[in-house]
């Protein structure tokens, strides 16, 4: 599999090991993680350590990039930093911690930008919880709805604080000692109180689990929560297909579209296009639905329906009062019960699959 | 099974998506860990992007770990990906009831489905189930009231049904007809139907005609209005927004292009038949050049395209006749009589005469006969003496095939039905020359003479094929001539080709 490893060159920030941030974290080795909740494009990652402890710093990789474009990911970086700040004093516990943010001085011998290099400690996760997923391997369901209601549960607290993450995905939820399941990589998360650098993209995070709007550019509702939490909640249920089947339902769904409805086709109007997202969806979540376990199916392809609805403002109303959107920072709650019914009910039945 | 649709064809994405950068990290990622899940992820926006190499690894590497597998969407993905066709799909949607049972399972999931509800519809009008197909239509046009695709295809059902009213409200009070150029197409056509003015405004009118050219967008409306003018006799204003509309055309402007073709000598040419979807154009375009094997193929692919429409098989029935294959011809006609859902007279004519052909002469007295006390008998009088003269020749009664024949010509050319002459003219020599009529020889040379100045391209196509060679040669070099060509010359000043009109 040599062939499909990227290519960036191996010297880029190594000037960094062996350096200690201001608190005292000793840089290590630079390190390739498999498990890449870091943003790991724009960045290069260190294992630090501190009296004995462990954790990784993400610095912002100024030698990748041309420095006209370097500004740009300096304030995108730096908002990241601030919204970490931000989970960490209201004490999220659901969100990656955040232990030291901050800039490491390089020296004289670098170009007065590329000098001062934004770094991120934080707390160091034993991976995310692709594997412990595996379709290959004997998982309980239990342990999925489990992910799922923690996820939620991280989401729920995000939105409490009026931040979208925008990047839910499989990499991007971690696991800690005991299992303990956090939320990582704010870096394309979006705070309702400032507006973030990457507000005008169009897909602010990995394009496999966008929400089909992005897709096609559709950019309203421009309410705030409407927009961007919907997009939380889509990648949701994007996630409930996943941890019980591996596959990435947003794709599943666009490869089944005839092709003049692809986004890279469609020259009209998203709402013109939502009635064939829609046939689509509901046949791709009948055709994975043989893979739920056949306690759960129903309601599991209901919530996968509810949550990934091509319609950003009916995502989440499944069982919402007056049918009205239901966009407040409680939004997910009905689904963290839900799920964590759900993982009773499946550790009673005791059975794997 | 989305319904294919020539909306979805117009038009090129603003929207170019760079999968790279997501492409890149995700060949990354399972570089350094490559377990299933991650191959999983990898294989599905490769394939999206395009990147079938990194696609084909990435299914392949989950291929190899099939027998541990518990998930078999991902299984089925993959072989997909590497070419496997596991005929999953194909199955499913081969026949009509498998779908029904299929669409109807997704509805129970989720109503709201207004696609599924159209196709269903579309499936069970097809089958001729018109009255039962009404509520899923009324449904998805509840679900998806503005939606182009749902209003056009709900007016469709309506008119198939008779219900010209209901298709033109329906058309009229959709949210975006002021706007959607598709649907304005569709307005003004059933408003040409009913014979009642269109809802189209003179600015929209006279945008199209002042436009240098016409966008695939509004090509349909371009091609609808054209139609319109042809019919009210404007033929400078219906050849110039035909020629707009031929520019970027889909399936049912082309369409309309090639039924105006012959008359205002219209140019058609090859590249502009590769439009997707356009099979009745194709159909047409055949016919006219009497390449009769292929329109045969473009009507069935017509009819696999659109099963709830009676046109394309009553095209086939006809073409079938050309070829005297009348077994075939039959069978299309009672498909067409089947999708049509009543008795209507042009094809229960056609089933009459493909009958006698195929020597079911008794059982075609009785039909006959039944079919002159027909409310519309007198509309179709020159149908009615035609199979009235080829019945008598088959059985043997020559002078009374000659008179039933005559009479259909001579009411023909009374009523100024050119195509129905020609039609008559041809059939009568055939059925002269089949059943040895004395005069046979006469007759044959009096619709070789006067098919030429007919215009239906079938009677020269049948004549040609009674003639000697000589006179079929001429005959068809006649025929050719009608179905004008793209003329190119040099111009020597700008040392460029140039297109003559």
């Amino acid at each position: 599999m040599e062939e499909l490893v990227g290519n960036a060159a191996p010297e880029e920030m190594k000037d960094l090991e062996g350096k200690s941030t201001p608190d005292g974290w000793l840089l290590g080795k630079i390190v390739s993680f498999p498990d890449d909740h870091t943003g790991g494009y724009f960045s290069k990652c260190f294992h630090v350590t501190r009296n004995g402890d462990a954790a990784f710093l993400k610095a912002l990789n100024l030698d990748k990039f041309d420095i006209n474009q370097l500004m740009g990911f300096f304030a995108e970086f730096q908002y990241e930093q601030e919204t970490l700040e931000k989970c960490r004093d209201i004490r999220m516990s659901r969100v990656v911690k955040l232990v030291e943010s901050g800039s490491l001085d390089r020296g004289n011998s670098f170009h007065p930008i590329q000098r001062k290099v934004p770094f991120i400690v934080f707390e160091l996760a034993e991976g995310d919880i692709r594997n412990s997923v595996d379709i290959s391997k004997d998982v309980s369901n239990s342990w999925r709805f489990f992910v799922l209601q923690q996820t939620a549960l991280a989401l729920l607290q995000l939105h409490g604080a009026q931040i979208a993450h925008q990047d839910i995905k499989p990499s991007n939820v971690l696991r800690f000692d005991r299992n303990a399941l956090k939320i990582g990589d704010l870096g394309r998360s979006t705070d309702r109180q400032r507006p973030a650098p990457h507000d005008h993209h169009q897909r602010p995070g990995h394009i496999n689990y966008a929400p089909f709007e992005q897709l096609y550019s559709y950019t309203a509702p421009t309410e705030w929560a409407q927009r961007r939490i919907s997009s939380d909640v889509f990648q949701l249920g994007a996630l409930v297909t996943y941890v019980f089947t591996s596959v990435v339902l947003p794709r599943y769904v666009v490869s089944k579209l005839e092709a003049g409805y692809q986004p890279t086709n469609w020259g009209g109007t998203y709402s013109d296009v939502m009635p064939f997202l829609q046939a689509s969806l509901v046949s791709s979540v009948e055709e994975i639905s043989e893979d739920f376990p056949d306690q759960f199916r129903d309601e599991l392809v209901q919530i996968v329906l509810d949550l990934c609805h091509v319609d950003p403002l009916q995502r989440g109303k499944l069982g919402a009062k007056d049918g009205k959107p239901n966009v407040g920072p409680l939004w997910l709650q009905r689904y963290a019960s839900r799920f964590d019914i759900l993982a009773k009910k499946a550790s009673i039945n005791g059975s794997a699959n | 099974m989305t319904s294919r649709t020539n909306e979805a064809s117009f038009g090129v994405s603003k929207k170019k998506i760079d999968y790279t950068a997501d492409v890149q990290a995700s060949m990354r990622e399972f570089g350094l860990s490559p377990t299933v899940p991650i191959a999983s992820e990898l294989m599905f926006i490769s394939n999206e992007a395009g990147a079938k190499d990194i696609s084909l690894q990435a299914a392949n590497f989950i291929l190899k770990h099939s027998d541990s597998l518990q998930s078999k969407s991902v299984l089925r993905f993959a072989n997909e990906v590497v070419g496997v066709d596991l005929d999953f799909k194909s199955q499913v949607e081969n026949s009509s009831s498998n779908f029904l049972k299929a669409a109807r399972k997704q509805l129970s999931i989720e109503y709201r489905n207004p696609v599924l509800l159209i196709d269903v519809a579309r499936e069970l009008t097809s089958a001729g189930h018109q009255k039962s197909a009404l509520r899923y239509v009324r449904a998805a046009v509840g679900l998806a009231p503005d939606s182009r695709f749902i209003v056009r295809s709900a007016a469709r059902y309506f008119l198939h049904v008779g219900d010209y009213d209901q298709a033109h409200d329906l058309l009229k009070r959709t949210s975006n007809i002021k706007t959607d150029p598709w649907l304005q197409a569709s307005e003004l056509a059933v408003a040409s139907i009913r014979s009642r003015p269109s809802m189209l405004s003179k600015s929209v009118f006279r945008s199209l005609l002042d436009a240098k050219s016409v966008g695939p967008e509004r090509s349909e409306l371009a091609s609808a209005v054209a139609t319109m003018e042809l019919k009210s006799g404007s033929t400078k204003n219906a050849k110039q927004l035909f020629n707009k509309a031929l520019v970027s055309p889909n399936d049912n402007s082309l369409a309309q292009v090639e039924w105006a073709a012959e008359r205002l000598k219209l140019i058609v040419d090859e590249q502009v038949l590769k439009t997707p979807l356009s099979f009745e154009a194709n159909t047409n375009n055949a016919y006219r050049r009497m390449d009769i094997a292929q329109a045969i193929q473009h009507a069935k692919q017509w009819s696999e395209d659109e099963p709830f429409a009676s046109r394309p098989f009553d095209a086939l029935s006809y073409f079938y006749s050309l070829d005297d294959d009348y077994v075939s011809a039959l069978d299309s006609t009672e498909k067409a009589m089947r999708v049509e859902g009543g008795e209507k007279l042009t094809l229960l004519l056609n089933k009459l005469f493909a009958k006698i052909q195929l020597g079911e002469l008794d059982e075609s007295y009785i039909e006959l006969l039944k079919l002159t006390q027909h409310p519309d008998a007198k509309s179709h009088a020159v149908h009615l003496c035609a199979d009235y003269g080829a019945l008598a020749y088959a059985t043997g009664s020559l002078d009374e095939g000659r008179t039933f024949y005559g009479k259909a010509v001579e009411i023909a050319r009374k009523r100024g039905d050119r195509h129905s002459e020609g039609q008559a003219l041809a059939y009568f020599a055939r059925a002269a020359i089949a059943y040895d009529d004395p005069k046979s020889e006469e007759i044959l040379e009096r619709a070789n003479k006067q098919v030429l100045e007919l215009p239906s391209q079938g009677a020269i196509y049948v004549v040609s094929r009674l003639v000697t060679t000589e006179k079929r040669i001429a005959l068809l070099e006649v025929a050719a001539a009608r179905v004008k060509k793209r003329q190119w010359s040099w111009d020597a000043a700008s040392n460029t080709l140039r297109q003559l009109e």
